[in-house]
């Protein structure tokens, strides 16, 4: 058994996550509806200054193809370069350990995973990656695609309130994101980290001559500006390759604690942000409380499933609980909070070994990066919560036998084909990849055979379309196929819902909005959570529970398990 | 001039007449689309540079370089002769039965391997039970109930810490091996326990990198240092004079 007090520790986290998501939502839908706020005096002359350097004017609204194909421009810009410094950061300065260039395609894997705010890591960024491609293009990344993301949020939710067809300026959200809400949280979070124990420093590296003999290179770098950044854009790649279990990019159960309040502030945040950009701050409360649910349960099986692996049982004491591929300053429920966390907002992080986990464990985490949206990534989870949202209340409407709508806009053909194309997308890009991997033999190299070496496998490329990031080892994935097959899934898995968004939320703006009738499906009840909880699990348990059954949990019965 | 309005703050355009408004939404003219401008995308991309690359890091580095300096550096720890002796976040193989050891690494306790999960096997491998018992033989832990954290390999492979368990359990072996009481050697370990930050984050546990450090520092102090270990260590002490020993 824990220490029952971390408990305390976990409820204090979601807590105040709880307490910080509906101030910064609001504070975020201000951001993009353009309101006054505290940082107006300091940020309008910066902003007008940039739109003219863009060439933009911030009046000008766009609609969503053009919004999107903006988004598009500015994310292949964004990947070539990065793809340009890696293969060349050989010959490039600030390489204080000497890393080589990369391969092509485990640049093209690596820029692409940064771009798509997956941060799958195919490479060992301790002997792999140069300050400089961490600082200039993987950093940057992080930034860029944590805003990405976030735009298309309050585009596809601007859909809801505009009658014009447009769905805002592409170039004004991006800069709005980064200036007002991305860059002034993580310059606080840095220094948080900072404060709390994380390395910060230009150094890239010190010798030293431990206690046990030998003379050891300890790799260090701006560690803390790295984690910020990497929690708060819910991003997961980490400096080291150890991500947050690194001692030093989470040393402590303090930081640990941190991390995961940034992991989850700006997705439960972006709930609320929505209800006040619809200027109807009730319709927050069902998403809220049906993301919370899932989040909670998935949080509880977890945990209680990583207090012992009977499997174990007899060969050495669980007395602190399953520590296996764990690190001991975290206790259980830490470790549970920060892996659900992670998982669940798809960050990607990890604190623990997941392939060690007990079966139910891993299913919990699969099942997570299936929903992508409780509460999901930076924007794109939040949109992919509001596209079951859809579906649901076009589910409720048929039960009524009345037109569907949502918001005072109709939900019809369109919206449902875009919405229907996403949520096939998903399973689509894990398992064409996942069989050609199994049939070709390419998997069995890289992860061998079982059901383990099948949940390792389905794990990969679940966590590259999801843009989750997190890997279960042990998977020789630094090859040409796992390279640029998993680079495709991720960019499957991240433009096509960001396409079917800003569709969605384009072709609403179109409509105009209608008064509520008599058929309209009120949305702000508990019976709408339960229906929208229902439609979540019900599409995504058909949908996926056939893998489980085939990976983790066919483990379920062996050794006591 | 075609382009609709509103930036994030538009007004609402006045709602148009209906007829009969829920029998059909009338559709309305998709605003024109405008190539997207490749000048404003590597705008954005400098923008994102300048701010996400070098003013953020620079930034906090300046702040926690004055604020915490002992932090921004690794929390490092400094050998008497100005060299560095590793940080007191980072675990060490340390072999010395003279000393506490730490758990099992699948990266050696060498940072710069960056072993990541390379280490792992299934929940119901029966590697799994394999590898837990061969490190229970290695230890020399055959007879007693180990706790499974000093046996098994952690998630980085650096973990300096051990649950106080762990620790205990090794305490009739140090004993041994340094001439101590059982006794003495318990209350030793029993007073390096680490409690719970603010009293509810994290377990208790016994950094063992700070615990053998202040161990090499109390024997010294009874006038009965240790061997220094094998390595390049050695080579670095000051020829003659005082014994070479880590710590202060």
């Amino acid at each position: 058994m824990f220490d029952l007090r971390s408990l305390l520790d976990v409820g204090l986290a979601i807590l105040i996550v709880l307490l910080i998501a509906p101030f910064l939502g609001r504070y975020m839908a201000k951001v993009y509806m353009g309101r006054p706020s505290l940082l107006d005096a300091l940020l309008d002359p910066l902003e007008t200054a940039i739109y003219r350097f863009l060439g933009t004017h911030p009046r000008v609204a766009m609609g969503w193809k053009e919004y999107a194909a903006s988004l598009l421009v500015l994310n292949a810009v964004a990947t070539a370069f990065v793809y340009a410094l890696l293969v060349a950061q050989g010959s490039l300065p600030m390489n204080p350990l000497g890393a080589p260039n990369m391969s092509w395609d485990l640049a093209f894997h690596t820029s692409v995973s940064f771009m798509t705010n997956t941060d799958f890591q195919h490479y060992t960024p301790e002997h792999q990656l140069s300050m400089l491609s961490a600082l200039l293009g993987l950093m940057m990344l992080m930034f860029l695609s944590a805003a990405t993301g976030l735009t298309v949020a309050a585009a596809f939710i601007r859909g809801f309130v505009r009658r014009d067809g447009t769905v805002g300026n592409f170039w004004v959200d991006i800069t709005r994101t980064l200036t007002r809400i991305l860059l002034p949280l993580s310059l606080l979070g840095a220094f948080l980290f900072a404060l709390a124990g994380v390395p910060q420093t230009f150094t890239g590296s010190i010798t030293y001559f431990p206690l046990s003999g030998g003379v050891h290179i300890l790799p260090l770098g701006p560690v803390a500006t790295w984690d910020a950044i990497e929690f708060l854009g819910t991003n997961g790649g980490g400096y080291f390759a150890a991500n947050a279990a690194h001692p030093l990019q989470n040393p402590s159960a303090v930081t640990n604690f941190l991390a995961v309040i940034m992991m989850l502030v700006i997705p439960f945040s972006t709930i609320f942000t929505f209800g006040h950009m619809v200027r109807r701050p009730g319709e927050s409360w069902p998403l809220l409380v049906t993301v919370l649910t899932i989040f909670l349960v998935a949080l509880g099986l977890f945990m209680y499933f990583e207090l012992s692996n009977p499997f174990l049982a007899g060969v050495a004491t669980q007395n602190s609980g399953y520590l296996y591929g764990a690190e001991t300053r975290f206790t259980i429920p830490e470790d549970a909070l920060f892996q659900v966390s992670s998982i669940y907002a798809n960050v990607g992080a990890t604190s623990m070994v997941l392939g060690a986990l007990t079966p139910v464990a891993q299913s919990t985490l699969l099942f997570g990066m299936f929903l992508q949206s409780a509460p999901g990534g930076d924007g794109t989870g939040f949109g992919m919560l509001l596209i079951f949202t859809i579906l649901t209340v076009f589910i409720g409407g048929l039960m009524v036998g009345r037109t569907p709508e949502y918001l005072g806009k109709k939900i019809g053909q369109p919206q449902i084909k875009w919405a229907t194309v996403t949520i096939l997308s998903h399973p689509f890009a894990i398992f064409v990849p996942l069989v050609v991997a199994l049939v070709s033999g390419l998997g069995a190299v890289a992860a061998g055979t079982g059901p383990h070496a099948f949940t390792v496998l389905l794990y990969e490329f679940t966590s590259e379309s999801a843009n989750n990031g997190s890997g279960m080892g042990p998977i020789q994935d630094n090859t040409l196929f796992f390279n640029v097959a998993g680079a495709v899934v991720m960019l499957v898995g991240r433009y096509l819902p960001i396409l079917a968004m800003l569709a969605i939320g384009g072709s609403l703006a179109s409509q105009d909005t209608l008064p509520p009738g008599p058929g309209t499906l009120r949305t702000q009840s508990a019976t709408f959570a339960l229906l929208l909880l229902g439609v979540l699990l019900i599409l995504t348990g058909l949908l996926f529970l056939p893998v489980l059954a085939l990976g983790p949990l066919s483990q379920i019965g062996v050794g006591g398990l | 001039m075609s382009a609709a309005v509103s930036p994030g703050a538009a007004p609402e355009p006045s709602p148009a007449p209906k007829l009969d408004p829920r029998e059909e939404a009338p559709r309305i003219p998709s605003p024109p689309y405008r190539r997207p401008s490749l000048r404003s995308a590597v705008g954005i991309l400098v923008l994102f540079v300048l701010f996400g690359s070098l003013f953020y890091p620079a930034a906090i580095t300046g702040l926690a370089g004055v604020v915490v300096p002992h932090n921004a550096d690794g929390s490092l720890i400094a050998n008497p002769n100005g060299t560095w002796q590793g940080s007191s976040l980072v675990g060490e193989n340390i072999t010395d039965p003279h000393l506490f050891w730490l758990r099992p690494s699948a990266a050696d306790y060498l940072p710069f391997q960056g072993a990541g999960d390379s280490s792992s096997y299934g929940p119901t491998d029966p590697m799994l039970r394999n590898v837990t018992l061969r490190y229970i033989a290695e230890y020399g832990l055959t007879n007693v109930s180990v706790p499974l954290d000093l046996v098994s390999a952690s998630a980085s492979g650096l973990d300096p810490d051990l649950t106080p368990g762990a620790v205990l359990v090794q305490v009739p072996r140090v004993a041994f091996e340094d001439n101590l009481t059982q006794n003495w050697t318990t209350r030793f370990v029993l007073a390096h326990i680490e409690t719970p930050y603010a009293g509810i984050f994290g377990p208790q546990y016994v950094n063992v990198v700070e615990l053998d450090l202040a161990l090499v520092h109390a024997l010294a102090l009874m006038g009965r240092p240790l061997p220094v270990p094998s390595g390049e260590l050695s080579s670095l002490c000051p020829s003659g004079g005082e014994p070479c020993t880590a710590g202060s």
